[in-house]
Parts: structure tokens; sequence; C-alpha cells
């Protein structure tokens, strides 16, 4: 992405800070939710997005677009964080690919739930979480999900497919059953 | 045969016309596909009212958006700065010819933060909403962060406070207050357990404090900093490319913290 820097003073620059300001707002609750899917615990996301925010806050030259403005946010916060765990915490091995077992398939969509979603999310690793929560909770395109995470689009795409098929692993060896499945068994 | 990945990317809406086209042949006439796509789209929609996280932190800035606000334009951060600088040196008019208009002073009363016992977080996001942390040298190039500001104790010492956290928790400390009239290089000036490199422009005197960086990675940082402050007092912005290499440099000869 090319940048034009700006009078890093001026009313310019003032314009920026506000769209950097506003889109802050706008995304707060999804930095939350992307800030405790790379942390796993409240109160370090807490801290981590509130340290993103002034980060961002004081930044001489953000995007000028509003939508580069947002994945820029969440890029902001995913560094702050790497550094914070000297990035190795978040080096993950990309594996080859993967197939779910042929034949017969094996996942039961009933209990595909809210309940059972949100356990199997709390289960899995923070890389499978972090790309779910920025694809399917914070709505990124794959290509702006690469650009958060300074990725090729096509490794976001294996990433997440393999993340999605954690997941339903997680969900089938949860101990938690959706009512309506309940019911039904009745 | 279609691929897992393809699965996901046509339920995300990834896929151009043509692999779309291909891809609902593909489901017309493959049940297990199909089942896999049902299977995914409805994961999705399940993920997605998972969302709204409870208990979200404030935002930083509490104004409302529509609200007309201060817009930091440069001749107003001067202005700012310049009204800050006025106050205390007045600050220190009042206190008289008694009044330690030190650093040693400062870092005294500072001790507490810079011993990591201080609550912090507060302060800086109030600067940060007042869109104020322009006023203060970025070295988040060091891994060093504004997490404190005090314009309280240290100011009635005659000079301002920000606090600096390393990611392995080293706190440096920068004060700045009216000077004597003579200019001076960075010259330490340890007290006790803090180690303090004190200089002065004439006008305005600096000190760099931290009890638990070591000497040596606080002589890198002072003579960055030295020139980030000249930047801001001379009203330009500190964090240009010249002064960010050093600063990386100054990461990487980074010598663990002592405390």
């Amino acid at each position: 992405m090319v940048r034009s820097r700006i009078d890093p003073v001026g009313e310019g620059y003032a314009a920026l800070r506000d769209l950097v300001e506003q889109c802050l707002r706008e995304s707060w609750g999804q930095l939350y939710g992307y800030a405790l899917s790379l942390c796993g615990e409240p109160d370090t996301a807490r801290d981590l997005i509130q340290a993103s925010a002034v980060k961002a806050l004081g930044t001489a030259s953000p995007p000028r677009e509003r939508r580069a403005v947002r994945a820029w946010l969440f890029r902001v916060m995913r560094n702050d964080w790497i550094d914070r765990t000297r990035r190795s915490a978040v080096r993950r091995a990309e594996a080859g690919p993967i197939e779910p077992a042929l034949g017969v398939w094996a996942y039961e969509d009933a209990r595909i739930a809210e309940i059972t979603v949100r356990q199997g999310l709390a289960r899995l690793e923070a890389g499978h979480r972090e790309i779910i929560e920025l694809v399917d909770l914070a709505g990124f395109r794959y290509a702006e999900a690469a650009e958060v995470l300074n990725l090729p689009v096509g490794t976001v795409m294996s990433r997440l497919s393999r993340a999605r098929l954690a997941l339903l692993d997680a969900i089938e060896g949860s101990q938690v059953t959706p009512l309506e499945r309940r019911r039904g068994m009745r | 045969m279609v691929g897992w990945d393809e699965i996901n990317a046509y339920v995300d809406g990834e896929l151009d016309a043509d692999d779309i086209a291909r891809m609902a042949a593909a489901i017309a006439g493959d049940a297990s596909l199909a089942a896999r796509v049902a299977t995914i789209a409805r994961l999705k929609a399940a993920t997605v009212a998972t969302a709204r996280p409870r208990e979200v932190p404030p935002h930083p800035v509490g104004k409302a958006p529509t609200e007309r606000r201060w817009r930091p334009s440069w001749k107003r951060l001067a202005l700012a700065a310049s009204l800050a600088l006025l106050i205390l040196a007045g600050g220190v008019a009042r206190l008289g010819q008694s009044a330690a208009v030190d650093p040693i002073a400062a870092a005294a009363i500072e001790q507490v933060w810079l011993s990591g016992t201080a609550s912090e977080g507060r302060a800086v996001l109030e600067v940060a909403a007042a869109g104020r942390t322009h006023l203060f040298p970025d070295l988040s190039a060091a891994d060093l962060h504004l997490h404190y500001v005090s314009f309280g104790p240290a100011g009635q010492a005659g000079g301002a406070f920000a606090g600096y956290v390393g990611p392995n928790g080293c706190r440096l400390g920068l004060w700045w207050g009216p000077g004597q009239g003579e200019t001076y290089p960075p010259t330490p000036r340890d007290v006790g357990s803090v180690r303090i490199r004190a200089w002065s422009d004439g006008p305005r005197t600096f000190a760099l404090m931290s009890r638990s960086m070591g000497g040596e990675r606080l002589d890198h940082v002072t003579a960055l900093v030295t020139a980030l402050v000249a930047d801001l007092t001379r009203r330009t912005r500190p964090d240009d490319e010249r002064a960010r290499s050093p600063l990386y440099a100054a990461a990487r000869a980074r010598i663990p913290c002592l405390g």
C-alpha cells in the first residue's frame, strides 16, 4: 500500500486523525473481540486494545481510506501483540493442504449452534481462533485479512479452512448439546 | 474434485464468477459436496452469531463522534506546547528561590512510578483523547511506549514527566522543565539506584531516568531522545526516519532490564 505523507500537523492531519478515531469507535467491539482472541483473557485484551488505540491515535501517517484504516487498526493491534509475545509465540508452521475424511460426512450439523461454536472457539489454538475472528466476526475479506496478518491471500484461505475444520472437530468433541437437539431426541 | 479450501472460499463469497458456476454445477451432482457446503455455511452463521463480546472496555476517546471538538492543528499544538511550558515556568516562579527546580527532585518525586508500584494507563489515555500524544517523543521504535504522564507533583518541582515502559518491564522517565540558561550535554547524575542523564539547551532542562534500564542502553536512548526533543522543540514531527533508525539500533542493543 502506498501512503503519501501529508502535513503531519495541519488540517489534513486533523482530518486523518478524526478518521482514525471514528474507525476506532466503530470497530471497538470487534477490535476487543480480536484482542480477546489473541490474548485469551480479558485483562490482557483490555490492556492490548487500549495500548493499540493510543498508538493508532498517535500515528503521523495512517491510511487515508476508511476500509484501509479499519484493517490497519487490526494490524496495529496484532503487531503490538506480536511485539509483546516476542514473535515466538505466533510462529506457526504452515502445514500442507488438508482435507476432511472422504466418504461419509463426519460432522453432525445439528450440533452447530451458537453455544457449541462459542465453546469450540474457546478451545481452538490462537492462530485458528484469530483467522476466524478476522473473517467471520470482524467481516474482513480474504485480501484484507491477508493485509492484517501480513500473509499471502492463499495462506489466509488455507489457514481459514484448516481453522474451520479444527472448529468442527472441537464442536464434535463438545460435551454441550444444543437445546433444540435435546428436545428432538425426546 | 473440489477441495476443502475452495468450499470455504465459496461460502465466503471469495470465488470469481467462473468458479462459482463450476462449484454450483459440482454441488448439483454431488450430495456429499452439498453437505459440506451446507455445514460450512451453518458454521459461519453460528460463528457470526457469537459476536459482541461481553463487557467491552470503554472507548478511550469519550466524546461523541458528532460533538464539536478540539482539532490538533499544528498552530494549536504549538500553542498548547508553549502554554504548557509557560505554565510550568510560572509554577516554578511562584515556588520562589527555594523550589527544587531540578531533575534530581523530579526523580525523587516520581520514584514510585519508576519503581513500578504506581498505577498507570488512565493518564496517558486522557492525553491521547486530547490529541496530545504528539507533544511527547515517540520511542516505540526502541520498544518503549508511553504509559504515564504527570503534570502533578513533578510539575510542582518545575517540570513535566512522561513515563515509558518496555516489553520486559523496563521503565524510563523523561522529565523536562525550565533551564537555568546554561547549555550542557547529557551528563550522568545518578542518585542511588536511579540512573539519570540530564542535559539542557538553555531555556529547558531535560533528564532521562530509570531504575531498571542498564546504563549502556540508557546512554543509547539518551543520545536519541536529545535529537527527538530538539525536533519537538523546533516544532517538527519527532518520528522521522532519521530519528527512528538509531532507535531501532538501540532496541537491538537491548540489555535486559535490571529490575
